[in-house]
């Protein structure tokens, strides 16, 4: 249950070598960088480096093109690109987009040429039935003729106008009305105008076009062919440059990518007289080795301080688990980290959340699927939900076991009993219901009991007394909650006045004025709320009578809500049954199927809220009492992945 | 309770169109592109203009045509939306053809005013000469006011801007008829809200509207201030007068000495609490405006309120591509697109 020890580094040296240092704590994997200049330093005469990144743009440009090829971005090594300062990254960068720019313009060009060709096939088509050559209707001296067509709403505004000319339409779609224009000589310019703004695309008839449709449409098309070879060479062209450069372009992301965020860091870094001035935070295991690393670099001293020589900074806060318990620490993260001075809940999480698995979804033969499936989940997905599924695979399967339950079939396991001389199995589920149902109550004491230790351990550390001694989950608490559970569960003599006396009457009056016994203690000082110009008396008591009322309520709540831990078991065992009761009303040949997809439900869905109901008793009814969650996660600065957005 | 529970499926069918809306990382994608013919080709191939851009060439496409089709899709998307659980004979969804009307009322008196009217057929989009009951065919040949007033004289616009009197140079008092038809259009919004909507959700979305009108009021103010040094009883006579903040808070605003001190007031504004600078005043509120219509949108089981919020979303959207498209068409560098960008 450790948390790493820290070290605060202070990095000063000479702003040339700045570069170089920031590398290395790059590469070091272990320095979490602060901001240089807090606002404690704030009158200080360092000033942060807030320069703009020179390699900002010519990422971003890299980027689009990668995009644009459909290129990942992935990290890789790039230790054989050459190009290192911002120019040198431009440089390459428009090489390589110049490549690309020149196909990819032609291909444009040509598809462009295809559309307006189509586009006059089109026009033509509607001209099919003109026996007479094309060429001549632009021939004609006193009128302008313009083919092309116009969008549907323009269409529309053509009724505004009333100038001197007049629209054939040839044909329309949903968007566009196509036809021809007829305009005087003298009025071109206006005409034009106005049909430009109405967004009319003209399409010329090319000069090469003569003769009747029949002949032109022959031409075109001709034409069209040509021109799609060409599209298909260039494409196979890109194909080929995009295969020759793709490895180019990756490496060359990758490192432009790591010299931006690098770059990035500066921003934390302040400077003075040509000096920098950084600090951060390194493992304690980390620090002699984090030194080393700037041994050859003589501008640049490295000094290693306790790590909380810095008031204005929180320390970081980095887990540090067995291997037992290290996927368990993705659910601690997920409900906030423990502060640096707190406890590590993983190792106790790892414990409770693999027992209540295996008691809630005890099966040998579901529990082994589970078990290889964290295999696979290891090796082809996320190696920590890998490592939680083996876990809680192999503790179902011990749960199993004790059920004598494999996929449902409940007595499969009989032989193996009999021959390790029991006469049944050691448990029958539908048969001890009562003992279940106790047994997750017992737990969930022990669980709560467990979790006001850690209150009242950690609020010692933290010299917090209220909470340690008088709180609700402090000494005080702990003796009420387990005198009560005791009594029951003991059938100790409670009418006594001892026991009443000395393990409710003073525990509860001991919670009930906690804070005026903790300021007593602390100041030597009678004062009955934090705000002593709002106390009275009146309101002292109120106030904590229907707290005092809130927490018996939530000792009661809480430990009933592990009644659920039982509710599973029967209702694992429960679904099971329907399972093997539905096997048996159909015909042997169909039996396989039903047991194969009753399972697959059953683990699926029961599963899957097994284990939100796990995280939920962990998180409500234990870190409730002891956990707050609000630690800085330790963050080593690096690199990103190369194909995210954060940039 | 079973009609609230009926409109479940149209917020349901926002929720996922707005899920299919262009991401961060999508507009970043086609800032990067460079010409018109490539935003085109790129926004054809975006599932929600897919079929309004179908019959689009990219190779020939106009800047304003596209960005009339990208508007035309917003506006078609917002009339399947009504249809789909037959909003549209319900007066208050027809807020968007008002603003609409109200706009062009208000592009003609600019154009009048500037000598410019023969332009305003060509900015007038088909689909508001489609749809609205103005003749808006009519309005676009007026050359005068007094011609403009005689086409509406029927309509409740005409009413609104006939007791507008000429400015002493004969030109329109352009801002006085922004301020009447604005004013017109949010109590003819509220007056449908009160009375075709139960309870809560006429509360919610009264409540949100004003603070939609509260954005505009505090970027007017602040201009008014910055600019042209307005005094308080100016100021507050320019404003609309309806708001989600308490009179006298708005009143503390505009009684501000300077534009600084406003600024400093406007920022412990809960309403933009993510911070506001002079120079990016109005991108502030516009931001503002976006995240509170994405919370709305996310948080309300209310139809009307998540239509309005989504219409305001769509908006932004619709904003964001036409920046783009013309940051594009005039080389405006991709670094300064993505400064114009409200997301």
């Amino acid at each position: 249950m450790a948390i790493e020890k820290m070290q605060l580094v202070n990095i000063a040296g000479l702003l040339s070598d700045l570069d170089k240092t920031l590398l290395r704590c790059c590469e070091s994997g272990c320095f979490h960088m602060e901001q240089a200049v807090t606002g404690k330093d704030s009158h200080s005469s360092l000033k942060m480096l807030n320069e703009k990144n020179p390699y900002t743009a010519t990422m971003k440009k890299l980027k689009a093109l990668a995009l644009s090829c459909r290129i990942k971005l992935t990290k890789t090594d790039y230790s054989d690109i050459s190009a290192d300062s911002p120019e040198e990254f431009a440089q390459l960068t428009e090489g390589l987009e110049n490549r690309f720019d020149a196909l990819r313009n032609e291909r444009f060009s040509c598809m462009k040429e295809i559309s307006e060709k189509n586009a006059v096939i089109k026009q033509i088509t509607h001209l099919k039935g003109l026996d007479t050559d094309i060429g001549r209707i632009s021939e004609c001296d006193k009128i302008v003729v313009r083919m092309g067509r116009l969008p549907v709403d323009s269409f529309k505004k053509l009724e505004f106008y009333d100038e001197t000319f007049f629209f054939v339409p040839f044909d329309s779609d949903k968007d566009f009305c196509w036809g021809m224009y007829f305009a005087p000589v003298t009025e071109k310019e206006l005409v034009d105008e106005i049909f430009n703004s109405l967004y009319f695309e003209e399409y010329e008839i090319p000069d090469f076009v003569k003769g009747t449709p029949e002949t032109a449409f022959e031409e075109l098309n001709d034409a069209i062919i040509r021109k799609s070879r060409r599209i298909e060479e260039i494409d196979e062209q890109l194909q080929s440059l995009i295969k020759d450069k793709k490895d180019l372009i990756v490496k060359a992301y990758s490192k432009l990518k790591f010299r931006n965020d690098t770059f990035e860091l500066r921003h934390k870094v302040a400077s003075i007289n040509e000096k920098f001035y950084m600090k951060g935070f390194v493992p304690k295991n980390n620090a002699e080795e984090f030194v080393k690393l700037f041994d050859d670099c003589e501008s640049v001293s490295v000094v290693v301080k306790p790590p909380d020589s810095d008031s204005s900074l929180v320390i970081p806060t980095k887990l540090k688990n067995n291997r037992f318990a290290r996927p368990f620490a993705m659910l601690v993260e997920m409900y906030g980290l423990p502060d640096y001075n707190g406890i590590n809940p993983t190792t106790f999480v790892a414990i409770t959340y693999t027992l209540l698995f295996g008691i809630m979804f005890g099966d040998l033969g579901q529990g082994f699927v589970i078990f290889i499936a964290g295999f696979f989940l290891d090796k082809f997905m996320n190696k920590t939900v890998g490592g939680l599924f083996r876990r809680v695979g192999f503790s179902s399967m011990v749960f199993g076991f004790l059920y004598g339950s494999v996929f449902g079939f409940e007595h499969l396991l009989d032989p193996v009993f009999h021959a390790m001389g029991f006469e049944n199995k050691p448990f029958e589920v539908f048969d001890q219901t009562n003992f279940i149902l106790i047994g997750a109550v017992a737990i969930g004491v022990a669980l709560i009991a467990m979790s006001m230790i850690m209150n009242i351990v950690q609020s010692f550390r933290q010299k917090d007394y209220e909470n340690a001694i008088f709180g609700c989950n402090g000494i005080a608490g702990f003796v009420f909650y387990t005198s009560i559970i005791s009594a029951i569960a003991f059938k100790i003599n409670y009418k006594s006045p001892a026991f009443i006396i000395l393990l409710i009457v003073i525990p509860l009056l001991c919670i009930f004025c906690r804070f005026p016994l903790a300021h007593a203690m602390k100041y030597k000082k009678l004062q009955l709320t934090e705000d002593p110009e709002e106390a009275t008396v009146g309101n002292f008591i109120v106030e904590n009578f229907f707290e005092m009322f809130e927490y018996l309520l939530s000792y009661v709540s809480n430990t009933m809500s592990f009644l659920r831990v039982g509710g599973f078991v029967l209702s694992h065992a429960g679904m099971m049954l329907v399972v093997m009761t539905l096997m048996e009303s159909v015909t042997a040949a169909a039996q396989p199927l039903v047991v194969v997809l009753g399972n697959a439900f059953v683990m699926c869905m029961e599963g899957l809220i097994v284990a939100i109901q796990i995280i939920r008793l962990e998180f409500y009814e234990v870190f409730s009492r002891f956990y707050s969650g609000n630690g800085k996660p330790f963050e080593p600065v690096g690199v990103s992945d190369s194909g995210s957005d954060e940039e | 309770m079973l009609e609230s529970l009926s409109s479940n499926a149209t917020v349901a069918k926002i929720r996922c169109i707005e899920g299919k809306m262009l991401t961060e990382s999508r507009l970043h994608e086609l800032i990067y592109k460079k010409s018109v013919g490539e935003a085109a080709e790129f926004l054809k191939g975006v599932p929600r203009f897919k079929t309004d851009l179908e019959t689009v060439d990219p190779a020939t496409i106009h800047r304003g045509h596209l960005e009339e089709l990208v508007e035309k899709s917003s506006f078609e998307l917002y009339r399947r939306l009504c249809r789909f659980q037959q909003f549209d004979k319900i007066p208050f969804y027809n807020f968007i053809m008002f603003r609409h009307e109200t706009e062009q009322i208000l592009s003609m008196i600019n154009c009048i005013n500037s000598g410019v009217v023969h332009s305003f057929i060509n900015t007038l989009p088909g689909f508001v000469l489609e749809n609205s009951r103005l003749p808006f065919l009519e309005i676009s040949k007026c050359e005068s006011y007094e011609q403009l007033l005689e086409v509406l004289k029927k309509t409740d616009y005409g009413k609104v801007l006939k007791g507008i009197p000429l400015k002493e140079d004969g030109s329109i008092n352009y801002p006085a008829c922004e301020l009447e038809l604005r004013k017109y259009y949010f109590n003819k919004i509220f007056a449908s809200v009160r009375r075709d909507f139960p309870g809560k959700d006429a509360e919610i979305l009264d409540k949100y509207i004003r603070m939609n009108i509260d954005f505009i009021n505090i970027v007017n103010a602040f201009r008014l201030k910055k600019y042209f040094n307005y005094n308080a009883e100016h100021i507050k006579q320019r404003m609309l007068p309806f708001s989600s903040i308490s009179k006298s808070k708005m009143n503390r605003l505009y009684e501000c000495e300077t534009a600084e001190d406003m600024l400093d007031k406007l920022k412990r504004l809960p309403l933009l609490k993510d911070g506001v600078s002079a120079q990016m005043i109005e991108t502030a509120c516009d931001k503002a405006r976006y995240s509170l219509a994405r919370r709305l949108l996310r948080s309300s089981q209310s139809a009307p309120v998540v239509m309005y919020a989504f219409m305001t979303i769509c908006n932004f959207e619709t904003g964001n591509i036409i920046k783009i498209i013309e940051g594009i068409r005039y080389g405006l560098p991709p670094a300064e697109i993505e400064k114009l960008i409200i997301i």
